[in-house]
């Protein structure tokens, strides 16, 4: 039960985040998301949230302008991954409060640092929300002990 | 000075053009770039983050790799943190850098700060490379055992990752997975279970040392789904308790009770209890429920619980969300092959999501539809299918059409009913057809000559109504060609007891009409074709008589010249279709003539070269030969091993135009209510029937070389014979030649089909031999139909036994099939045949075998070292057995198998010792 990659899609076909557990060429990559992309888009709406694509599938769901899309096995079990791409969004919905996507534009290495906290090698490390962010909040917590002490020499560093 | 990353987003989003972004950022990346070259370690970190963004949009950023292990070393947090994102997103696990960072790595594993020990198991866990798991395997796992959950969680992750890596470290982590699986925390017993579910994965053998902690997981699991669960808040989604942790201990448990009754009955209750008890109104309880079925479906459950897990499945095909409906077809994909009898019972409403907008759906329907098909219900669901064939979009029609055409070739309980449903899904979906169906479809009406007549008749007014499905086209035209002289023999007798008329003309009007169906050409084309072929006239010296049939000819050149290739393929059936007409139809050779002649002009070299071939055979250098070269096409080795012990069924032809006149609406033949009505009308009772032989539907299944062939012959005998007593000399002949290509039991015959003129004369002699086969022979001969089955003795020459299954793998099946010599029982031959029912073919196919020492084998070469797909057509291998030690011990064999699948290779080995005793 392994998510291969997910990918955060705008409407515009723009990448918001892409997070690999297998290795890829950077070329591959770009090709991979833009035919994901095609494929997601032009999906009519309403249809079931899963297509089969080369040996895998995909599992996506759009939430407001944003496509999440998480490419598993075939054996993989496709509504618990719905659930993990849910989980995603509800944690951070939570950290940015009410989160659009201009948040996750401006703030995507935060996603990232995120993401991190719930996934390892693809596979789902903590399914509790309030844990993530209170070990996400802690990290922020700490770097900001170390911008205050950089404020001191009069630079902001982000 | 450089900008924050907030105002580098900001810039790259104001660009309106994406030639504006790439000056942007090649600006920006130009100045990050000097940064790094003059080692500013201040704004290092915001450059990388820069990079992150600029990298993400698709620009190369490796010049920031070096960069990412420089912020990893450093000391503080905030700069490690930027540094471990962007070594997992800059770099991956090929990237030769990447081995630099192995120290400072196990550095931060040592680190007191459980966050820098989070920062560095992640990167690890998620881009660890071979080498680097070997290093730190020490590490990660002395952090399995800290008490930190937070830490042990993701060290469980990371050696789940480093046993994907490097397996033969794998058992360093086994001792530790019980204490993660008795662990409270749901994070590291989630990590426990995903770790544990990858050692299983790679070594199976670990299964009965982990059986024992089956109770274990039982009681996490039990304790989740009871109400008043202490954690539960935390862990709640939509009123379920940690749906993932649920579904994984599922999963684990799938594995676990997988071949171990005992162990599958262990978790008998609990599994009842969350099929039972999960609520399904939401996505995260049907989650559950359907890993639970996915579960029950593995392990060696009693049956109760299987009809419970069938039943959640049910209630998923009924439910009105998508997905819901999409997993149910996934899994009875699966459990048709477990428990055919319970899906069948969902027959109908799975047969209805082929309707169903979504192609995913409709997708998963068709294969579980195609899986649900037996014989007892294959006319009815041939029906339905064909139902949907009518509206199924294009891009679902051609999977459908092979589906189909599949399932009638396995299935079909009389070759009658096969030919006519094929013929129909050729009318309705022709271009759709694949060409190996196409191909097998001739090879199905080559190996039944009491067909041959029907065939004819059905596919020339088939033609005849519908001119725009290429394959139905196709094939029509090869009848006409190899069974033109049926069709005009006037010996068919239609439904109203009138003969059906035919003339030869006519079906060279059909012929004309389809070569000069309007296709795609450009006018230059054709005037070049025209031109061309008003050379060719004058030029060739036996022109001068044919002028008018070459007339009407040119007309038509400029169709040679398409861009679709099928048209092409249409054009070389017709040219050769002509050609075996001129010794059809004696009386039309001129017009042939001048039909054929055009196409010397043909912009293809291939019909082109055939043309003049064909041309050159006209000559008067050939007239002795020409009848034998274009004889009937012998049924070949690949028709007979199709299945041959199928019964022809009726061939009387029940729906032919009431007059078969001229006028183009002549017949109700593809009456689209006709079409849906598969034969499943009677036929008419004792009237119009041509030839039917009760002898071949009622005999038992003989599936041996000699008894089969025979089965054919008494067939051939009837079909052919029959008309021939009006008819000209040619069908006799054809008749004849019929019955020379099938096997009497003798070996010399089936081995080297015979040219036509030798085989007429050895069938003569088969014919005239007497008593066990012959007097049956001279009794269809007689016309009286033999009630029961003649070929119950075994052939002289030797025993046959019944074909047996060597081997099924993968989509690979090998069926051996065992004749004991007459002469010396130790010797014996073994047919085995090769179908592979998958949907690529299998090339460079090598099937070995060894034997034991008292038995010597010699194999002679495959008849082909590909096996094609769908199971259409077999190959084989003989194989010739001696054993010594004949009566004492049964033969042995050991085979190994190899080839190329999906551009992968492939090696199975096998032992077969299903071997008859006799032998």
């Amino acid at each position: 039960m392994t998510i291969q990659f997910i990918l955060l899609i705008s409407r515009q076909g723009k990448t918001r985040l892409a997070k690999w557990f297998v290795p890829q060429p950077q070329k591959e990559r770009q090709k991979t998301i833009r035919e994901i992309a095609q494929l997601v888009l032009n999906r009519p709406p309403k249809l079931c949230n899963f297509l089969e694509w080369r040996d895998y599938k995909l599992v996506f769901k759009r939430y407001a302008s944003l496509y999440f899309v998480a490419c598993v096995d075939k054996d993989d079990n496709e509504l618990i991954t719905l659930e993990v791409i849910h989980h995603f969004v509800e944690i951070l919905d939570r950290y940015f409060g009410n989160v659009c996507e201009l948040d996750l534009i401006f703030n995507f290495h935060k996603a990232y640092y995120i993401l991190d906290e719930l996934l390892i090698s693809g596979e789902l490390q903590e399914s509790s929300k309030k844990t993530v962010l209170r070990v996400v909040a802690a990290q922020d917590q700490m770097m900001e002990e170390g911008k205050d002490a950089a404020a001191a020499k009069k630079t902001t560093v982000f | 000075m450089s900008i924050k990353l907030r105002e580098l987003i900001r810039n790259i989003r104001a660009c309106k053009t994406a030639a504006e972004e790439r000056a942007v950022i090649a600006k920006e990346c130009a100045e990050i770039r000097t940064a790094f070259k003059e080692e500013d370690n201040h704004y290092r970190h915001r450059n990388v983050a820069k990079l992150l963004f600029i990298h993400m949009l698709g620009y190369p950023t490796h010049f920031g790799q070096m960069e990412c292990l420089k912020l990893i070393a450093s000391t503080k947090f905030a700069e490690k943190r930027v540094g471990y994102l962007g070594l997992t997103q800059l770099l991956d696990e090929n990237t030769e850098v990447l081995m630099l960072v192995t120290n400072s790595v196990k550095n931060d594993l040592n680190h007191p700060n459980q966050y820098v020990n989070g920062l560095a198991l992640c990167a690890l866990g998620n881009i660890g490379n071979p080498e680097m798991c070997r290093a730190l395997a020490r590490e990660v796992e002395n952090l399995m055992g800290v008490s930190n959950p937070y830490i042990r969680k993701k060290a469980a992750l990371c050696a789940m990752r480093m046993i994907r890596k490097v397996e033969e470290i794998e058992d360093k982590f086994n001792h530790k997975i019980p204490t993660l699986l008795e662990d409270r925390n749901h994070a590291v017993l989630l990590s426990g279970c995903a770790l544990l579910i990858t050692v299983l994965e790679i070594n199976p053998s670990a299964l009965s040392e982990f059986r024992r902690y089956v109770p274990t997981l039982i009681r996490a699991l039990k304790n989740m789904s009871m109400s008043g669960y202490a954690n539960a808040s935390e862990y709640d989604i939509a009123g379920i308790t940690d749906p993932f942790l649920q579904v994984k201990i599922l999963r684990v448990l799938k594995l676990l009770g997988h071949g171990s009754v005992d162990v599958s009955d262990e978790m008998n209750d609990i599994l009842a209890q969350v099929a039972t008890n999960t609520e399904g109104a939401k996505n995260a309880g049907n989650a559950i429920l359907y890993e639970c079925v996915q579960t029950i479906m593995n392990i060696e459950a009693e049956s109760g619980l299987r009809v419970l897990g069938v039943n959640i499945l049910g209630r998923f095909l009924m439910n009105r969300d998508n997905n819901i409906r999409y997993v149910a077809l996934t899994t009875l994909q699966h459990v048709v092959t477990v428990d055919m009898k319970a899906v069948q019972r969902h027959r109908s409403t799975i047969v209805d999501c082929l309707k169903d907008p979504d192609v995913s759906i409709r997708k998963r329907a068709l294969d579980v539809t195609y899986a649900l098909i037996n014989e007892e219900n294959i006319k009815t669901m041939t029906k339905e299918l064909l139902n949907f064939l009518l509206m199924a979009g294009p891009e679902f029609k051609e999977d459908l059409v092979t589906k189909i055409c599949l399932a009638v070739d396995r299935f079909a309980p009389n070759r009658r009913w096969q030919i006519d449903t094929l013929i129909k899904v050729m009318c309705l979906a022709g271009n759709f057809v694949q060409t190996q169906i196409r191909d097998n479809f001739i090879y199905v009406v080559m190996a039944t000559p009491e067909l041959h007549t029907y065939t004819v008749h059905k596919l020339f007014f088939s033609v005849k109504e519908n001119q725009t499905q290429e394959t139905l086209i196709q094939v029509g035209i090869w009848c006409l060609g190899e069974f033109g002289d049926l069709l005009v023999s006037g010996s068919a007798v239609g439904p109203d007891q009138q003969p059906i008329k035919v003339s030869p003309s006519e079906v060279l009007d059909l012929i004309e009409t389809i070569d000069r169906r309007p296709t795609e050409q450009t006018i230059g084309a054709s005037v070049m074709g025209k031109t061309a072929a008003a050379g060719a006239a004058g030029s060739s010296g036996g022109g001068a008589n044919s002028a008018g049939g070459g007339g009407s000819g040119v007309g038509g050149v400029g169709s040679a010249v398409q861009s679709a290739n099928s048209a092409l393929v249409t054009q070389e059936y017709i040219i050769t279709t002509l050609m075996k007409l001129t010794t059809r139809f004696p009386n039309e050779v001129p017009r042939i003539r001048g039909l054929l002649e055009k196409y010397s002009a043909s912009m293809s070299l291939e019909i082109q070269q055939r043309a003049c071939e064909y041309e050159q055979l006209l000559g008067n250098t050939w007239d002795k030969l020409r009848e034998g070269i274009l004889d009937r096409m012998p049924a070949s080795e690949r028709a007979k091993t199709l299945t041959t012990d199928r019964p022809s069924g009726d061939a009387s032809i029940d729906e032919v135009p009431t007059t078969a006149n001229h006028h183009p609406k002549g017949g109700d033949l593809l009456d689209l209510n006709d079409l849906l009505d598969l034969d499943t009308r009677p036929a008419p009772p004792g009237g119009a029937v041509l030839n039917s032989h009760p002898a071949t539907q009622t005999s038992p299944h003989k599936p041996s070389t000699g008894g089969g062939d025979l089965l054919d012959l008494l067939g051939g005998l009837g079909g052919e014979l029959a008309p021939s007593a009006g008819a000209p000399a040619p069908t006799a002949a054809s008749g004849l030649d019929a019955l020379a290509d099938l096997n009497l039991g003798g070996p010399t015959l089936n081995s080297h089909p015979p040219p036509a003129a030798a085989a007429a004369t050895a069938a003569a002699a088969d014919a005239a031999r007497p008593p066990s086969t012959g007097g049956d022979i001279l009794d269809i001969f007689g016309g009286t139909p033999s009630p029961a089955s003649p070929p119950t003795a075994p052939p002289a020459g030797g025993k046959s036994f019944p074909p047996f299954t060597a081997f099924d793998k993968n989509g690979l099946q090998i069926t051996f099939t065992c004749k004991q010599d007459g002469s010396d029982p130790k010797r014996s031959t073994v047919e085995a045949s090769f179908v592979n029912t998958s949907t690529d073919a299998m090339s460079a196919f090598v099937f070995e075998a060894a034997v034991p020492k008292y038995v010597t084998l010699s194999m002679d070469p495959a008849s082909a070292s590909v096996v094609e797909p769908f199971g259409l057509t077999p190959t084989t291998q003989r194989i010739s057995l001696v054993n010594s030690a004949q009566g004492e011990k049964p033969i042995m064999m050991k085979i190994r198998i190899s080839y190329t699948h999906k551009d992968q290779q492939v090696q199975e080995f096998g032992q077969v010792s299903d071997f008859p005793k006799e032998l």
